[in-house]
């Protein structure tokens, strides 16, 4: 994941979103992205995924500049966990029905996904085997929030990124997600980026701590 | 070889569910006002049609699918101002739809070409135009089957469904060509005011009626078809223009829906109150 001199504005906003980012964050690394509200962390990592282009410079993701058609394969090696994820109580996909839908950019035409086993032991542990039946709608917002990390974890991504995933999670489950991004992180060599405003318990478990303020990097330190 | 009622059935029912298939996926797709400028550009180039002497469902045809196009092309690049150049689309379809029949040398609205274009005309379906119709309702039915965990994906979350890889620009692309295409061959039954009427109808009376996402759209395909019959019927024993009754029988349809919709939330409270008091 390389970033170089990368300035990202919004239409009609007359102050850039993100403004000379240049950052590198190698394959086998969690990172986490902090710094206040406003600060654009968000906005990184969108235009990390290729979904915000920016005005100036350039972003590589998995070595595929993402201004490039190529990106929405490159896409498809990756996972992401929005920060707005939670669906009104009349969203009518199951539980079943959304851990599947992370798996449609794999499938053939006429053909439907499948969980397989690595799948189903990150959905047991997730806790989300007696919910697979249910309307995510009607899910709390902790509750959505696991199914969608689930989501994330069982496309086996070379990259995740993750919106601040704790977010609706208690302490106990705000230390069993990081468990198990850090489990998957080291065994499988992927990269992970956790945006989190804050620190509390990510830093724990993260290789680079990337602090953000008014759209500027401000600091990285390796842990 | 079929005779013109048995013609005029079979494009009724075939039109009806292809629209109430095409119209769910462009309500759960967020992409009905894009859907609105593919359909006036249609009407506008029947319209263009009627002033160069061509058949106007071919130059409809020709038109929905350019519209299609340039929108889909320009989807990504509009930002927040897609609604808007919509709109821009829209007005300047109906626009040269009006000056195009002013100028295609037809004194009075009734005449035949102007009335099929404006209200439709069971008249105006040959065996060859209800064979694109139907190609166009089997196509789209390959295509949904082909793709429809990538669809359904786009429908719970298109921001998520464009960050895990799926091109969401290509699928709403092609679910707005088969919306032009739909239109444009829906012309000929309801004309360019009322083809909505067969668009969105089944798909607020299905949403009335079941909250599973499978379940809408068969319900929305199946009262499309339904109630373009029953349209037809109407038009056929009262003698009044097509689209107009098949616009309002669709219509009856969702005011039914809304009723059943009431006496099934009173029935679950009656039952729930019967629950608390034994």
């Amino acid at each position: 994941m390389k970033l170089s001199k990368v300035t990202v504005a919004y239409s009609g906003s007359d102050r850039p979103a993100i403004e000379d980012v240049d950052l590198e964050l190698p394959l086998g690394s969690l990172s986490l992205i902090t710094g206040p509200n406003g600060a654009g962390k968000t906005t990184l990592l969108e235009c990390c995924l290729g979904l915000l282009k920016p005005i100036k410079g350039e972003v590589f993701l998995l070595g595929v500049n993402t201004k490039a058609r190529e990106i929405i394969e490159v896409r498809k090696k990756c996972s992401y966990v929005p920060q707005d994820f939670i669906k009104p109580p009349y969203e009518t996909y199951t539980v079943g029905q959304v851990l599947h839908l992370g798996l449609a950019p794999y499938v053939p035409p006429f053909r439907s996904p499948i969980l397989n086993l690595k799948a189903m032991k990150v959905v047991e542990e997730l806790e989300l085997s007696d919910l697979v039946d249910k309307p995510i709608g009607t899910l709390s917002g902790g509750q959505q929030q696991r199914v969608l990390i689930a989501r994330a974890l069982i496309r086996e991504p070379l990259a995740l990124f993750l919106d601040e995933p704790l977010s609706c999670l208690d302490r106990y489950w705000r230390d069993k997600v990081m468990e198990l991004v850090n489990d998957y992180v080291r065994d499988r060599g992927a990269l992970a980026l956790v945006v989190s405003h804050d620190p509390n318990p990510v830093e724990n478990y993260v290789d680079y701590l990337v602090e953000m303020s008014e759209g500027k990097v401000k600091r990285v330190v390796e842990c | 070889m079929l005779s013109l009622l048995e013609l005029a059935i079979l494009t009724s029912l075939t039109a009806g569910s292809l629209c109430g298939a095409v119209g769910f996926h462009a309500f759960k797709m967020g992409v009905i006002t894009l859907s609105f400028a593919v359909a006036h550009g249609a009407l506008a180039g029947a319209a263009i049609g009627l002033v160069l002497r061509v058949d106007v469902s071919y130059s409809a045809l020709i038109a929905a699918i350019l519209t299609a196009t340039t929108l889909s092309l320009s989807l990504s690049k509009l930002g927040p101002f897609r609604e808007l150049i919509n709109m821009v689309f829209f007005s300047t379809s109906s626009a040269i739809a009006l000056l195009s029949i002013y100028y295609a040398n037809v004194k009075v609205l009734a005449t035949t070409n102007v009335a099929a274009l404006l209200w439709g005309s069971v008249l105006t379906v040959t065996p060859f135009k209800y064979f694109l119709l139907l190609s166009t309702a089997l196509s789209y039915l390959a295509y949904y089957l082909a793709f429809k965990w990538k669809i359904n994906s786009i429908i719970y979350d298109r921001r998520l469904a464009e960050a895990e890889g799926i091109n969401v620009t290509l699928h709403t692309s092609l679910l707005l060509t088969f919306e032009g295409l739909s239109i444009a061959l829906t012309l000929m039954l309801v004309g360019g005011f009322l083809v909505f009427s067969l668009l969105y109808n089944p798909v607020i009376a299905s949403s009335n009626l079941t909250k599973e996402t499978k379940g809408q759209l068969l319900l929305s395909t199946t009262l499309g078809g339904f109630s373009s019959l029953m349209g037809l019927a109407i038009s056929y024993l009262f003698d009044s223009p097509v689209g107009a009754s098949i616009a309002l029988s669709s219509a009856t349809l969702v005011i039914a829906s809304y009723f059943l919709k009431f006496l099934k939330n009173r029935l679950n409270q009656y039952l729930l109150s019967g629950n608390r008091n034994p």
